[in-house]
């Protein structure tokens, strides 16, 4: 199969398995988003288990647990007593509005493209997460390449799941050569995936010019895109960490089950693409709790996570974290290099900046924990880290606050929504004392 | 109008970038010089067998280098990490991968 075709079929069968379990109320084109990034999620966490249980990370493999989760999830969905999903009325656009949607799908469909000519340019993705995966296709999760042994040559990062490795190797496997361009091909498809996902999540609640320009700020944003011309690992995650923040504010606002269930679904899936994600899962769930006892269910999610951490711990594979407190002097030197990444304009624009001010203007200052969340757990991670605090500032830096800045980007269009209506009863009440 | 100005190829503006520039190859852009053809050439020799691979006099970034390509497009064989255990050596020479089996 050529390269385009081969990544196109591995993620159309993402899709078919998303749609299948996100049930047949939202078997529409809209929903096409989430369902790409629940089927990618999914399948790629089950190989990822599946190889942990002896199994090779093939498309054999990855074809049987997509079938087994399709089908237990049609027949969970036919079961269940379920209200069908209320058609959204159409809304129209005004013309700056339809413009602004205009350049945003220019823009994602130039990322996608971008995305299929383009080769990794961190070497991580091709020294690292890639080879990982091939050895899960032809050896499985072998203990001689995958857990130091002093006779064979072992991968980096030993300690990191292999969700991400998982994924492009079924595209490799599809392509059926080795073309290191699947990687940023599939982190392409799976960031136009997580815009679709947010416009369609938020379409109900959010008036369409906020969503608009607040999607639009985000693809223009050029870290975005260099990310995923670089391949890194840290952009899905953020886009799951992300969007389970984003499934979880809206089960606030509706108390929809599924939304509750995406939320931890995304949040098992994020546990599997880097080690740093156990901490920021659980940081999430604890300030998810601040808003509402009910989302500290999402804490089953950590459950997820005990599968890798079983394997480690028999294995020996021992964990790049080092819980040493005394170096205290790395958090001034992190500080400052993670605060010019976040508020770099060239970088991502005004994401976080403008989510801040949002947040205070719609008298929600409790809403920027989350981001806060993460990015403490960034800034723990410089503070306990073995190697040499400049090096490791100037190689990750830049990467490790994607989550951070997503989860401030899918912020922006909620608390734009609610600051707009806080102002129009304001309105209404200054014309009833006849104030202008 | 945003797709057209990235499809100019005289320009070197955002959009171009965006959509990949020129294009890239399928191969690895590794930070030496170090040839992907001769490792493709190679899968077919190593197979699933042990091997060992050294860049005499190499930096270790080229070490590093040699090890990740080694990974990537060798995957049927296995690294070791002691030459005396391998069935096959995999060496750079001016660049380019060569393997020998070993004696």
């Amino acid at each position: 199969m050529s390269f385009v075709a081969g990544v196109l079929a591995v993620n159309a069968a993402f899709l078919a398995v998303g749609y299948a379990l996100i049930g047949p109320v939202r078997w529409r084109p809209s929903w096409a988003g989430v369902a790409l990034l629940v089927g990618a999620g999914s399948v790629g966490t089950l190989v990822f288990f599946a190889t942990i249980a002896g199994f090779r990370a093939s498309l054999a493999v990855a074809a049987v647990v997509a079938a087994a989760a399709a089908a237990c999830a049609l027949v969970f969905w036919f079961r269940a007593q379920h209200a069908r999903e209320q058609r959204t009325p159409p809304r129209s656009l005004d013309p700056l509005t339809g413009a602004a949607c205009g350049v945003m799908i220019a823009v994602c469909v130039l990322g996608v493209v971008g995305g299929f000519r383009s080769s990794p340019w961190l070497d991580d993705v091709w020294g690292i997460w890639l080879p990982k995966g091939l050895a899960l296709w032809h050896h499985g999760l072998d203990e001689r390449l995958f857990a130091p042994s002093g006779e064979y040559v072992t991968f980096g990062v030993p300690d990191y799941p292999l969700w991400w490795s998982v994924i492009t190797s079924l595209d490799v496997q599809a392509v059926g050569d080795l073309d290191v361009r699947v990687v940023c091909a599939q982190l392409a498809l799976l960031t136009v995936a997580f815009v679709g996902a947010v416009a369609r999540l938020l379409w109900d609640c959010v008036r369409p010019q906020v969503l608009a320009a607040s999607l639009l700020l985000l693809v223009l944003s050029p870290e975005l895109w260099r990310h995923v011309q670089g391949g890194i690992a840290d952009l899905p995650l953020a886009i799951y960490l992300a969007l389970a923040l984003l499934s979880g504010a809206r089960w606030l606002q509706t108390r929809e089950p599924f939304l509750l269930g995406l939320a931890g679904l995304s949040l098992a899936v994020a546990l599997q693409i880097k080690t740093e994600a156990l901490v920021e899962v659980a940081a999430l769930v604890a300030v998810a709790g601040l808003f509402a006892r009910r989302l500290l269910w999402s804490t089953l999610a950590l459950l997820a996570a005990v599968p890798w951490l079983a394997w480690r711990r028999l294995h020996d594979v021992p964990s790049r974290a080092e819980l040493d407190l005394t170096r205290i002097e790395r958090l001034p030197d992190a500080t400052r290099a993670v605060a010019e990444h976040l508020f770099d304009p060239t970088e991502w624009l005004i994401i976080v900046p403008l989510a801040i001010v949002l947040a205070l203007v719609a008298r929600q200052p409790k809403v920027l924990l989350v981001p806060a969340a993460l990015l403490a757990v960034v800034l723990f991670a410089y503070w306990v880290d073995r190697d040499e605090i400049n090096f490791v500032l100037a190689t990750s830096a830049y990467r490790v606050i994607d989550p951070v800045v997503l989860s401030a980007a899918v912020l922006i269009p909620l608390l734009a929504e609610s600051f707009l209506q806080q102002r129009h009863p304001l309105r209404e009440d200054r014309a009833l004392v006849g104030e202008p | 109008m945003v797709l057209a100005a990235a499809a100019v190829p005289w320009s070197d503006g955002p959009l171009r970038r965006l959509a990949g520039g020129e294009g890239e190859e399928r191969d690895a852009k590794f930070d030496v010089e170090l040839d992907a053809r001769s490792l493709r050439a190679a899968v077919s020799q190593v197979g699933d067998s042990t091997y060992f691979a050294e860049w005499p006099g190499g930096s270790p970034l080229q070490q590093g280098n040699l090890k990740a390509a080694g990974q990537l497009y060798l995957p049927h064989g296995l690294p070791v990490l002691e030459r005396a255990r391998a069935e096959w050596i995999v060496v750079v020479r001016d660049g380019r991968v060569v393997v020998t089996q070993r004696r």
